[in-house]
């Protein structure tokens, strides 16, 4: 409870000095313009220097995926390929699987609903499926927003933004995500402060991003559903930012600014985060490596020689025994 | 009468007895025992559920100690390993004592129900012994699995020994083995 | 009377429970039976590693190099410039908790650095003070900590409380392998001299005669010859296991527990019947006289040095290829390290069976197939001639070994050769076989006896899953492919499910060979009376 209670600290002593910052009319152009440039290069830098500075200069030295299926033998027995790949369409397969729909964390579902005595637990279907609400809304929504980054608006966004509001609840439209990002977040902040074992290995590094993204999408629902947002002036920001010729156009709510200086932060804050899973699980040497060990040779740049007992050795050292026993001798 | 309330209650009784006996564990691991229902996922929290029900059975149909042995070789083989003294590791017993007397609580007091609650509570001390007898069997049997690992890691140097003897005195011992110790 | 009865919450103060745990402030405890004795200074000295002193893991004073912490750190920063795995699972853990209750060691003992999280947090909390930005400016609110004695204690506790069994990478949703954090934790360990004796004594005596025993060569061939003798008295049939035989087909690697310890040897029985009844030009080695490698268990350096005379072996005795016994953790090494350390072994040829033509082209670079491959492939082709009836005293389930299973994915070729030998086969559940098995708790050189009482902890989701077949199916055997499970499952089972035996599957193999020439078999290979009739199985 304890890191629970730094990190909420932490976020509310942030989100009250955004609030305060986004009164003031003269920090504006702040907020709107120099902050989001600064949290973009921030993430840029920081991400291309952890991914190829850090992560990407360090070798694989040794080929160790974890296999979790049939290997790939015997003509006659059918290897699982996706689980246990031997081929790069296969580790493409598995990575897919494993990005997109969290195959490793679904396989604590499969376990946990096989029938037990009695009841089956469903523990890790629940943070399967709020893994899974929480990061495709996301997705969607980031999607979503290029409306305002582009004029005409690009095909795509507006279709999302159809599909998205398909049940066409309240006005204006509920957006299913924005419903699911809640439930999602919600979820996993909720589990992390109440479930004992979890709120054991938490960090505060662990709640306050959580807590951010959600102050984001709150924000955000907000300006949508029950403020009365000037979407013409915040496009025009938007597009200004895009295209370099940033402007703060008059009206805009200070709500606006709340927003988007909590999701500068979350972007500034990023690479030094957990939150770099996002590319790391890319290059995880235990999903993104075929197991064909011993049919492909993997060379270790760094494979320094080291001292062995070479058969010469042994065999000067046990050589009367050697010679007792009847074996054969190199050098009788 | 205060065995078929406890019957009757069983489910609320046990509820009870398993909470005590689970705050014996760390919150964080607590919580895995009780919530992780598969038997194999959660041994102890499955040997917890199982024995303490059929505990609770035995008491209440008459205590039968061949039986409740039996009973008790799931949880107390389990603690015995879990580094806990011995007193805590049999200390789930006497829980179920605590569970009793506020079900008892809830009946009319009367001297006949006093007298129940003291031939439940010797039962219970009944099974204390028990599992202490059980526990001190599962810690010995922890040093003789050491012991017949270590042998049998060098299982063909002391066959070779014994047999190099038997062979020169007669060939026929040599079928001679050690019995299997499982 | 009713006063009498505390009520609910007087009662509740009578608890044991630890109130606030936290694992950033929380010391390890040694207490007997759960850690391992340290390594003697002899085999340190032999093998040119830091430190070698007489300490204990009791004492307060560990008599660490004066410099250990700078040692340690600059062995870190080292790793983290050699090993994208490292760097990368100290960034990328986002404690989702999905790997908690996936660790033998942590649902057989509630405690809860054995958590795979947690286990690994050790080393990162250390990472963060020292490599990361945000650790250096907020200490432990950011999750790092200051790498002291205690915390040095903690990490010999804990990467010695993990069997590197891989199962928590199977679900944790980036792939974080706790068996990769704590064999480096183990390699920094290594560097101040905190290494335990049953992982050094064995890699001190395979450096120096071969295998893990330490047996030279004479005894090496005696003891083969007194497995060749007691196969005779059982079948009839004389065989001259082949040792050093220069310009043989293939050359035999298996871990030396098949020649000295039971029940392992009566795999090396089936291995032999086998040969015989195929006519395999075949050779042991006396140098290459195991293909475990207890290096894998201290360090990567170790491993190569142990693992160099393999192919050293190979190419000295001029074979085709190598042929690996049953064994988990050299199958580990075999897989997924030998080629790369010390390959390419470019002298040897592309292993093809000398029996039915088969190709193993997966085998193609490192030249080195599994028995069950070989086996399975006889039996596919029709070249054995087997009498599963000859072990219907068996009802028979089958333990997949972590490193067969999740580190190459041997999961088929075992359980095809089964159910060709045993007629009584039964699947244990299925949440804990195959990529999900339960580790035997004494894998990673933790099986040793004075750490039993852990190791009957780890074994417990294996023992219970046993039981569960015995008590259903009325399963004797739990067979396996792996000399680390024959030397550590007897134990598990004798406490949590008495009544199973542990063998290998070549064991059953050779008891079902038919071979020419042979008596009449009265007894299995263990010399125990085999069933009469099917009708008598002990089921």
């Amino acid at each position: 409870m304890k890191r629970f209670l730094q990190a909420a600290m932490l976020f509310g002593v942030l989100l009250a000095g955004v609030v305060v910052a986004s009164q003031a009319q003269g920090l504006r152009s702040v907020l709107g313009t120099v902050l989001p440039y600064a949290a973009v290069a921030v993430l840029l830098v920081g991400v291309i220097y952890r991914v190829a500075g850090v992560w990407g200069r360090a070798p694989v030295p040794f080929r160790i995926p974890t296999s979790c299926g049939q290997q790939k033998a015997l003509s006659w027995i059918k290897p699982s390929k996706l689980d246990n790949p031997s081929t790069t369409l296969g580790v493409i397969g598995r990575m897919a699987l494993e990005v997109l729909v969290f195959r490793s964390l679904f396989r604590n579902v499969r376990t946990q609903l096989k029938p037990g005595p009695k009841l089956a637990y469903v523990g890790g279907w629940e943070l399967w499926a709020a893994a899974m609400a929480f990061h495709w809304s996301f997705l969607l929504i980031v999607l979503r927003h290029m409306r305002y980054f582009t004029e005409p608006v690009a095909g795509f966004a507006t279709m999302l933004a159809a599909l998205d509001g398909f049940f066409e609840i309240g006005v204006p439209t509920l957006y299913v995500t924005n419903v699911l990002i809640v439930a999602g977040l919600g979820y996993l902040l909720l589990r992390r402060v109440f479930d004992p074992q979890l709120r054991m290995i938490s960090l505060a590094a662990d709640f306050f991003p959580l807590l951010l993204l959600l102050s984001i999408v709150v924000t955000g629902g907000l300006m949508r559903y029950f403020g009365h947002t000037d979407v013409a002036s915040i496009k025009e920001l938007a597009i200004g930012l895009i295209t370099f010729h940033p402007v703060v156009p008059a009206g805009i709510g200070s709500l606006f600014f709340v927003h988007l200086t909590l999701v500068s932060v979350l972007l500034a804050y990023l690479p030094f985060s957990k939150l770099m899973h996002m590319p790391g699980v890319f290059l995880s040497p235990t999903r993104n490596l075929a197991n064909n060990n011993r049919a492909e040779r993997h060379v270790n740049p760094w494979n320094a020689p080291v001292k062995v007992h070479t058969y010469e050795e042994w065999e000067e050292e046990f050589h009367d025994k050697i010679e007792a026993c009847g074996l054969p001798l190199d050098k009788p | 009468m205060l065995k078929q309330q406890l019957e009757r209650d069983s489910e609320e009784v046990l509820k009870r007895w398993r909470a005590r006996i689970l705050e014996t564990y760390p919150d964080q691991t607590a919580r895995f025992l009780a919530s992780e229902k598969d038997e194999f996922a959660n041994p102890i929290g499955h040997a917890i559920h199982r024995d303490t029900r059929d505990l609770l059975s035995e008491l209440t149909a008459g205590l039968d100690l061949g039986r409740a042995r039996r009973a008790l070789e799931g949880v107390v083989r389990i603690r015995a390993v879990q580094g806990m003294p011995p007193s805590e590791a049999i200390g789930f017993i006497p829980l179920l004592k605590d569970v009793v007397r506020e079900r008892a609580a809830l009946l009319p007091q009367t001297d006949e129900l006093r007298g129940e609650v003291r031939a439940l509570e010797a039962d219970v001390d009944k099974l204390l012994l028990a599992s202490l007898d059980v526990f001190v069997a599962c810690r010995e049997s922890i040093h003789d699995v050491a012991q017949s690992q270590l042998k049998s890691m060098v299982h063909v140097l002391i066959e070779r020994a014994n047999r190099g003897k038997a062979r020169d005195r007669a060939p026929s011992e040599s079928e001679a083995r050690e019995p299997r110790t499982t | 009377m009713s006063e009498k009865l505390p009520k609910p919450e007087e009662l509740s103060t009578v608890d044991f429970r630890p109130v606030d745990y936290d694992w950033m402030t929380a010391k390890a405890t040694f207490r007997k039976g759960t850690y391992s004795y340290q390594a003697a200074p002899k085999n340190l000295k032999y093998l040119g590693l830091a430190n070698p002193r007489e300490w204990s893991p009791i004492d307060d004073d560990w008599k660490l190099p004066d410099n250990w912490k700078t040692i340690i750190l600059e062995g870190l920063r080292e790793r983290l410039d050699k090993f994208r795995s490292l760097g990368l699972f100290m960034d990328i853990c986002v404690r989702c908790g999905a790997c908690a209750d996936k660790c033998h060691f942590y649902i057989g003992s509630g405690d809860p650095k054995n958590m795979p999280v947690l286990r690994a947090e050790l080393l990162r909390s250390v990472y963060r003070r020292y490599f990361t930005t945000t650790g250096k400016m907020f200490g432990a609110l950011a999750g790092a900590r200051e790498l002291d004695v205690s915390l040095l204690k903690e990490w010999f506790y804990y990467f010695y409380q993990c069997t590197e069994c891989r199962r928590c990478s199977v679900y944790c949703p980036y792939g974080i392998d706790t068996a990769e954090i704590t064999m480096l934790g183990r390699e920094l360990l290594t560097l101040v001299g905190c290494n335990i004796n049953w992982v050094m004594e064995p890699v001190a005596n395979c450096f120096r005669t071969g295998n893990h025993l330490g047996i030279q060569p004479h005894a090496f061939k005696d003891n083969i010859e007194f497995v060749r003798d007691e196969l005779e008295e059982v079948t009839g049939i004389h065989i001259d296991p082949p040792i050093n035989k220069k310009g043989a087909e293939v050359l035999f690697v298996t871990p030396s527990a098949d020649v000295f310890a039971s029940p392992a040897i009566y795999t090396l029985m089936g291995y032999m019947l086998l040969f015989h009844h195929i006519g395999l030009d075949y050779t042991f080695s006396a140098y290459a006289s195991d293909g475990g490698n207890f290096g894998l268990f201290a360090s990567h350096e170790l491993m190569k040095r142990l693992n160099a005379k393999n192919y050293a072996e190979a190419k000295r005795l001029g074979v085709k290829w190598i042929l690996g016994g049953e064994c988990g953790h050299m199958w580990r090494v075999m897989h997924q390290y030998m080629a790369t350390m010390n390959g390419p072994a470019d002298f040897l040829e592309v292993p093809v069976s000398p029996v039915t033509g088969t190709r193993f082209e997966h085998a193609r670079s490192t030249k080195m197939v599994h028995i069950c491959e070989f086996t399975s492939d006889l039996i596919r082709h029709g070249k054995l001639k087997l009498d599963k009836s000859r072990n219907d005293h068996r009802v028979v389930t089958f333990h997949d070994s972590c490193n067969p299973a999740r580190s190459v994915g041997i999961l088929e070729e075992p359980r095809y050769v089964l159910r060709n030998v045993v007629n009584q086969f039964h699947e244990m559940p299925e949440n804990t076989i195959r990529e999900h098995t339960f580790c035997c708790g004494g894998g990673a050189g933790l099986g040793n006896d004075e750490n039993m009482e852990m190791r009957l902890r780890g074994g417990m989701p294996r023992g219970h899953a046993v039981r569960h077949v015995r008590d259903a199916h009325g399963v004797n055997l739990l067979a396996c492919i792996c000399a680390i499970d024959k030397a550590t499952l007897p134990a598990l089972v004798d406490y949590w499910s008495p009544g199973v035996d542990v063998g290998g599957v070549h064991e059953l193999v050779g008891n079902a060979l038919v071979m020419e020439g042979e008596n009449e078999r009265t007894t299995d290979l263990r010399g125990d009376p085999m069933a009469t009739s099917k009708g008598e199985s002990d089921a």
